[in-house]
């Protein structure tokens, strides 16, 4: 059955082993879900319908300590709104499916996720922001960072069918190498149906610029701690999510101690 | 009391040598104007005693208080109190001066600093060299313009407190009022932490407002004069001419870079 959010709301949700869910944002209703992958969690199925004209923020942040899969479906409707942010620093595999409909006109779908790669684990995604009604927006930014022997692949699909006049699709992918061994695919994908349409996609994989490098060293940081800064940049975006200061706070020290910026990772 | 010593020191570029025997000592509370045509080592001196790794140290030697500064990592080199004003500092895109500044207090000391510590000195660094108070927030040096770049440069080294600081062309791109801003700042953080200076510059005016207690100048790789304020006066006036007859050395002329062609312009010509 499905859970309703509806009015203005602020929701938590704790999910563990293997969970399916069905939400249902109603018409005109306002709010944000946290969502939490806890450290048992190894499936978590969501379909999301997000009504006419209501707003909604999810923040998806993995914890899982095994691997993980995550499936995650929108359904946008009329002038509906979703900003949706995945975060994920676990030293565990994630294999997680993005696929967002954009049914109805005027729809506006954000997706931000931010991994951490370490280690064998294999960070795997595959989305898609599949357009059908005119004056759709589908944005999708993803950013990682892979230290030793990190491994990520990311296939970005957006998607125009033909008929929807003046939609537009534009992603972007960044990821930062630190460290040896380790193995990066992005496949940005554009198919567009449609002329009347705007659509970019940009995509950097590489490592940090060796003067920035000197830079931070000349003020005392050290290697690991230097490459930890310079990799908090790609986190910030998706932290930024979350509203409570003092979970902000507490994610944000997570994160600069999992990249290093303590001296230790 | 703080003491660099460079002895016989010879610095490679590419197989290219730029610093050929140089010798300096530089204490707290000193002023060192280093001075010379572009393109005779100045900035490759700066920077093989701050550790930039695309600068090899053939020959010499290198101490702080006695320390091998040579053994030392660049960071080590910043914590044991070297700190290089950078001519072209770098634009670092999502990271934040404030996480930057802190993060370099921090690896200086064991407990870290307070937050309302760390709030309240960097404020009044900003508040000092007259920057907009949204500093803290901005990416480091990202957008910034020219002057910004050189006052941030000067923001860190309020901050970092070093022993010593080399500051390279730190008044290039400052207008006449930033100058002086800059300089009085300066003098002020000497003031208060008896740091030892030495400064690199082309400007007479920068020179005025900070009184160096010495001036050297350098040619092909060495410093061939030393003396006081007087030689900063000397050079305005007369330029590096005379050096040539009155010390038998040459001045190396900066190289100039031929235009490079990029190869046929894909437009078509038209008839």
């Amino acid at each position: 059955m499905a859970q309703i959010f509806s009015g203005t709301f602020q929701n938590k949700q704790e999910i563990s082993s293997t969970q399916h869910a069905e939400w249902i944002i109603s018409s005109f209703s306002k709010g944000n879900i946290f969502v939490e992958l806890k450290e048992d969690c190894n499936d978590f199925n969501l379909h999301m319908k997000v009504e006419d004209s209501a707003n909604v923020q999810v923040l998806i942040l993995n914890h899982a300590t095994r691997d993980c899969t995550l499936d995650v479906t929108v359904d946008m409707e009329e002038f509906a709104n979703c900003k949706m942010g995945v975060l994920d620093l676990q030293d565990a595999g994630l294999n997680w499916n993005q696929k967002t409909n954009m049914n109805k006109e005027g729809s506006h779908f954000e997706i931000w996720s931010a991994q951490l790669c370490l280690g064998k684990q294999m960070k795997k995604g595959n989305m898609e922001v599949e357009h059908f009604a005119s004056h759709t927006e589908g944005l999708m930014h993803n950013f990682a960072v892979l230290f030793d022997e990190g491994k990520y692949e990311m296939v970005a699909n957006g998607n125009i069918r033909k008929g929807c006049i003046e939609a537009q699709s534009h992603q972007a992918t960044r990821v930062l190498t630190l460290g040896k061994k380790h193995s990066a695919k992005v496949v940005p994908l554009l198919l567009i149906d449609e002329n009347n349409v705007k659509a970019s996609h940009a995509l950097t994989i590489g490592q940090p610029d060796e003067n920035q490098l000197y830079y931070l060293q000349s003020r005392g940081l050290s290697v690991k701690q230097a490459l930890g800064l310079l990799s908090v940049g790609y986190f910030l975006p998706v932290i930024d999510f979350v509203e409570d200061e003092e979970l902000k706070l507490s994610i944000r020290e997570e994160m600069e101690r999992k990249v290093g910026l303590y001296g230790q990772q | 009391m703080s003491e660099l010593v460079i002895e016989n020191l010879h610095v490679s570029v590419e197989d290219k040598e730029i610093l050929k025997g140089l010798y300096l000592t530089i204490r707290s509370n000193e002023r060192h104007a280093l001075m010379g045509p572009n393109g005779n080592g100045k900035s490759t001196l700066l920077a093989a005693i701050m550790g930039n790794p695309k600068y090899t140290i053939t020959e010499g030697t290198i101490t702080l208080d006695g320390k091998n500064v040579l053994e030392m990592e660049v960071n080590e080199r910043s914590k044991a109190g070297l700190f290089l004003g950078m001519q072209y500092p770098s634009e670092i895109s999502g990271v934040t001066n404030s996480d930057f500044l802190r993060s370099a207090i921090n690896a200086r000391q064991e407990k870290p600093i307070s937050l309302f510590k760390f709030i309240k000195e960097m404020d009044k660094a900003i508040a000092r060299l007259d920057m907009k108070p949204d500093l803290a927030h901005r990416f480091l040096n990202d957008g910034f313009s020219g002057g910004e770049k050189k006052r941030n440069e000067i923001v860190q080294m309020m901050m970092l407190k070093p022993s010593i600081a080399m500051l390279d062309e730190i008044d290039s791109g400052l207008d006449v009022d930033a100058i002086k801003i800059v300089s009085d700042a300066i003098n002020e953080c000497q003031k208060e932490t008896g740091m030892g200076l030495l400064i690199v510059s082309h400007y007479a005016r920068f020179y005025e407002y900070l009184q160096p207690t010495h001036a050297h100048i350098l040619v092909d790789g060495r410093i061939v004069v030393s003396g006081d304020a007087s030689l900063v006066e000397k050079v305005d006036t007369e330029g590096y001419e005379w050096i040539e007859k009155e010390y038998d050395v040459s001045l190396v002329k900066e190289e100039k870079k031929a235009p490079i062609s990029l190869g046929v312009c894909g437009a078509k010509k038209v008839a």
